[in-house]
């Protein structure tokens, strides 16, 4: 079959594999209709998630049709359309049973070492290292879901897969952000990062009543797609932070409070200005901090007394310089995690068969798989109208 | 000289205490989450016999056990000549608010050569912190999940040829 592989920093190939098998009479095979590339996957790809092998299959956001089924498989059949949660839950250990399915205790094969990381192991994910477990993903022609009755998730036919795709991570993972901190009607939110989770936690913001929604990030396109799908406010960090900044903006339109909710979805990438990113950047190069706080910081000093900072953003080691005191002495609460999609997928499946939320309406790209080494690079340089790369493996394209 | 070496590891299992105890109880279970050994067997009495895999081939030994409170604790120790005199025990207790059973493992066993031993076995690959981590985490997956769940066989190993040594090699072809 053919799969994106990550072949070394900045350098995905689509190559010819081996067809994926059945492992444990619990594991089907999915045919893979529709693949999307995360902005997490560009931490992959720039090199910043150390553990990634050569010939490693990325991606984790898939869906398509069970092809092949273990002798254990109680819940799914050959012929079945479903998507497939990124994280993997065994379904059975404490964490799965009260839908905590991103703490999974049993999924990561290579739990010892991600022991030694963050001392405890969480749930593996497809395509995403091997401190998560290592396992294929699903930028492919076929992908292997283990304990599949508990993580290939049966969604009905007739709708199109970009209105469903973005279930496995992206959508799930704004709900969460948004569902975490907690946001009551009339509220102020700030979102850093105006990409596919930002986007979504802007949606998941306004449906749970949110007043004043602050999308912050300089990319004109993501500005543009936040005021219309959800009626944000722009806050061009480059252009509307001349006479201040980000933080003195967002005091500025909320009479001195700050917001209610700042929900930081840049992570470990995040790009700024002033003598702290500057820093950061010289710090990364030097291997003394991997991660660059830029919109975490802002997000605690722009945030309301006794007020929440939900992150979703990626972040994977140390990061320098957080502002604890201000954090503590305004009597913030933080809230955090890799998103327990499993838990979402009912509700959110509604909305979008209500019509009240539209994901394909962040797609940007829409192209064959063998394509994916030219979207990861057009994704990772940021570029304007590149928002959403949807790959899909049964296309080829014109020569 | 000898050197007594101790690890422990403790994880909390979701599954009744007395299934657990009963689990570890029956020794033939445990080459199935400790990874060093090949085979253990029920002699009788209170004797059990291991193998295990070592550099130049099977190492056999004889232990007894010294304690068996049902589900609250078992311990063991080596008898007669064994390569690397051993003991061990692991406790039971009911985990808070439902969430199974705390398991508490405790081996110790003396490295032949003190110190230079242990390092050479560590040279050798043979971290017993890390096998003994690995060995109660898959002791638990088994209870939990009914297996251990593996990447071994899977599209990108095979490219690479990185499968474990006596895995099983997948069919490889286009389907």
């Amino acid at each position: 079959m053919k799969a994106a592989v990550w072949m070394g920093k900045k350098d995905v190939r689509v190559e010819e594999m081996p067809d994926p098998v059945l492992l444990s009479p619990k594991d089907v095979i999915v045919q893979v209709s529709s693949t999307a590339i995360c902005g997490s996957d560009l931490h992959l790809y720039n090199g910043h998630v150390p553990t990634m092998k050569e010939y490693d299959i990325l991606g984790h956001e898939f869906m398509g049709e069970v092809v092949e089924v273990g002798a254990d498989v109680k819940q799914l059949k050959i012929g079945d359309r479903v998507i497939v949660p990124f994280p993997i839950a065994c379904g059975c250990c404490h964490f799965c049973s009260f839908g905590m399915t991103s703490a999974c205790d049993n999924t990561n094969p290579n739990a010892g070492q991600q022991e030694e990381s963050y001392s405890v192991p969480a749930a593996g994910i497809y395509g995403y290292s091997h401190l998560f477990g290592g396992y294929d993903g699903g930028q492919a022609e076929y992908a292997r879901v283990p304990f599949a009755d508990a993580n290939a998730f049966k969604v009905p036919k007739g709708i199109p897969d970009e209105k469903l795709l973005f279930l496995t991570d992206a959508y799930p993972t704004g709900f969460q952000a948004a569902d975490q901190a907690g946001i009551a009607r009339e509220f102020t939110v700030a979102i850093w990062g105006g990409g596919p989770v930002g986007q979504f936690a802007a949606m998941s913001a306004r449906l749970l009543g949110a007043k004043q929604i602050i999308m912050v990030d300089h990319v004109t396109a993501r500005l543009d797609l936040a005021e219309r799908l959800s009626g944000a406010e722009r806050l061009d960090f480059e252009k509307d932070t001349e006479d201040s900044d980000v933080v003195e903006q967002i005091k500025m339109r909320t009479g001195g409070r700050g917001a209610d909710v700042c929900i930081d979805a840049v992570g470990m990438e995040g790009l700024g200005h002033g003598a702290g990113a500057i820093v950061d950047h010289a710090k990364t190069i030097l291997r003394m901090e991997n991660d660059r706080p830029v919109a975490f910081r802002q997000a605690i000093m722009a945030c309301r007394k006794m007020g929440v900072v939900s992150f979703p953003g990626v972040y994977a080691g140390l990061a320098d310089s957080i502002p604890l005191g201000q954090a503590m002495n305004k009597g913030l609460r933080f809230a955090t995690g890799q998103t327990s999609v499993h838990r979402y997928l009912p509700k959110l499946l509604d909305y979008i068969l209500r019509g009240d939320v539209d994901p394909s309406q962040i797609i940007s790209h829409n192209v064959p798989l063998d394509r994916a080494p030219e979207m990861y690079d057009l994704f990772a340089r940021r570029d304007g109208g590149c928002t959403k790369v949807v790959l899909k493996p049964g296309e080829r394209s014109a020569a | 000289m000898a050197h007594e070496s101790t690890v422990a590891y403790s994880a909390t299992i979701y599954k009744p205490r007395q299934e657990v105890y009963a689990f570890w109880r029956n020794w033939p279970n445990l080459p199935r989450f400790a990874r060093h050994l090949s085979r253990v067997e029920d002699i009788g009495g209170d004797r059990t016999r291991w193998t295990a895999e070592g550099p130049q081939g099977p190492v056999v030994w004889e232990a007894e056990t010294t304690a068996d409170v049902p589900g609250e604790r078992i311990a063991w120790r080596s008898v007669g000549h064994a390569d690397v005199p051993n003991h061990g025990e692991v406790l039971f207790k009911d985990a808070p608010m439902d969430r199974g059973t705390e398991v508490v493992v405790r081996l110790a066993y003396d490295i032949p050569y003190g110190i230079v031993g242990e390092l050479a076995a560590r040279a050798t690959g043979n971290h017993p912190e890390a096998e003994i981590g690995e060995a109660v985490r898959r002791f638990k997956a088994i209870l939990e999940c009914g297996e251990i769940p593996t990447i071994e066989g899977q599209s990108s190993n095979r490219r690479r040829g990185d499968n474990a040594p006596g895995d099983p090699s997948p069919k490889v072809g286009v389907r």
